[in-house]
């Protein structure tokens, strides 16, 4: 954080340009350190996209507001922020060791075993259907010698 | 194009539900107390088995009322459902093996393919104790 320019000026006028000179600063400076961090959060995916997008929506209201109070605050937010980040890239991290573990042969082996049980139900209901014909014969067998008539 | 997708999925999931309710009714009619009613049911049935447009998932369910209406108590109805049960057996859709519905060798086939799919599950089950062994 830099000082304002060493005037002695105790107006009013010459406090707030310096306020806003500091919180520009404070703000340019926060952008780069988002840029430097933004290599890592490439892996992250739309969640974090999209979180950035949210700072920078904040960050453009703040300029539009130039509080030194409210830089102070996205400043703590900020630090928050990266701290979920970097529990998120923790989470993410473990996850493609365990897809990259598993080899071309288990999805040929997968692929094979659904085929298999898209076979079997074909022909379970193939023989559904036929068993179901098959209990009828024996009512067909009654009706054919029946005269029995009800109308 | 995404908007478009999601509608056309909606639509069809409606379309889904207006179908099924409809078979829904016309399974419950099967049980109407008026013979007449039963009678043109099967015969909608009919109409619906040959135009082939009863789903497939839907068609043991409606051989099952055919079956349970050969023993109605009107004639009418018994005749109809004869003429039901003749239309499933022309239309059945299990023709990948040339349309014959041999009984035995579709057994046969379903033991065989339950040997293949435990095989392939111990050789899976075996591949995964290795690999947490290894890893």
């Amino acid at each position: 954080m830099e000082v304002a320019p060493a005037e002695e000026e105790t107006s009013p006028a010459a406090e707030k340009k310096t306020s806003k000179k500091t919180s520009k600063k404070a703000v340019a400076d926060k952008k780069k350190s988002k840029k430097a961090h933004a290599g890592s959060k490439v892996k992250k995916g739309r969640k974090i996209v999209d979180s950035d997008e949210e700072e920078e929506a904040q960050d453009d209201d703040d300029d539009d507001e130039g509080t030194e109070q409210e830089v102070d605050k996205e400043n703590v937010d900020d630090g928050e922020g990266e701290d979920d980040d970097d529990e998120e890239e923790a989470v993410i991290k473990e996850e493609p060791v365990a897809v990259a573990a598993a080899p071309a042969v288990d999805a040929e082996t997968v692929a094979k075993v659904t085929m298999l049980r898209l076979q079997r139900r074909y022909y379970q209901d193939v023989v559904d259907f036929l068993t179901l014909i098959g209990t009828s014969m024996p009512i067909l067998r009654q009706l054919m010698v029946s005269n029995y008539k009800t109308v | 194009m995404l908007m478009k997708k999601k509608n056309d999925n909606l639509f069809k999931a409606a379309e889904e539900t207006a179908l099924k309710s409809l078979f829904d009714v016309l399974e419950e009619r099967a049980l109407d107390n008026n013979a007449y009613v039963r009678t043109r049911l099967i015969q909608t049935l009919i109409t619906i088995v040959e135009a082939n447009a009863l789903p497939v998932n839907m068609r043991s369910q409606f051989l099952k009322i055919c079956l349970q209406r050969l023993n109605d108590k009107s004639s009418a109805v018994r005749r109809r459902a004869v003429q039901l049960l003749a239309s499933f057996v022309k239309t059945h859709p299990f023709r990948m093996d040339g349309g014959q519905l041999p009984l035995s060798v579709f057994s046969k086939k379903i033991a065989d393919i339950d040997q293949a799919i435990h095989v392939c599950d111990h050789l899976f089950d075996q591949f995964l104790i290795l690999k947490i062994f290894f890893h």
